[in-house]
């Protein structure tokens, strides 16, 4: 008979992957001033003004 | 910067949260802002075959006495649904309109989302925030 001590079995409780992604972690501290600013720039927002909305939140 | 737009088949819908990129300050050693998650509340075509998005930023860091004013993700649930790590508050306030395109939207992981669409806001945080954006009207603060 084998005396030696046998370590235990390990066996992870999921084997799948999980059924929804795994969230993305990350911090993300609030959005300032300065960066609005950045997107008035980058992005003017009067090229929206006459946008055709296809969906909305209501 | 080039910038390319994604194709409409890849366009939100309304209440799905998204991963928003932000430009870097052109500041000389002044350090580029990272990604916020955002909510998407419009998606229009501003011309034939060009579309952007209305949504609100979201932060997992926010002052106790906007969080009334707010919409606020904690249960873990609808964490999960969304797509967050943590706690998260879409700041109603701090509302863009954004062309939909890979200058201002990316997937955090591509492995994972195919798309910049990380997830949704379900029926009851949607009951939520309908309550929070009418608190918002009648203290007279803007929504988006």
């Amino acid at each position: 008979m084998n005396d030696q001590f046998r370590a235990p079995k390990v066996v992870p409780i999921n084997r799948g992957k999980p059924l929804t992604p795994e969230p993305f972690e990350a911090d993300y501290g609030p959005v300032t001033d300065d960066m609005l600013k950045l997107i008035d720039e980058h992005c003017p927002q009067e090229q929206f003004k006459d946008a055709k909305v296809l969906k909305r939140f209501i | 910067m080039t910038e390319t737009a994604y194709p409409a088949s890849t366009l939100p819908e309304p209440m799905d949260v998204v991963w928003c990129r932000f430009p870097y300050d052109e500041t000389p050693g002044k350090p580029g802002d990272i990604a916020h998650p955002a909510l998407v509340f419009e998606v229009m075509e501003y011309r034939e075959g060009k579309y952007a998005v209305r949504v609100a930023f979201g932060t997992s860091n926010m002052d106790r006495g906007d969080k009334a004013m707010n919409f606020q993700v904690s249960n873990f649930a609808a964490q999960r649904a969304a797509g967050l790590a943590k706690e998260t508050f879409f700041d109603l306030g701090r509302v863009k309109t954004l062309v939909w395109t890979d200058r201002w939207f990316e997937s955090p992981d591509p492995k994972r989302w195919s798309t910049p669409v990380i997830g949704q806001i379900g029926a009851d945080g949607q009951e939520y925030l309908r309550a929070v954006l009418e608190r918002r009207k009648g203290a007279g603060l803007t929504v988006p």
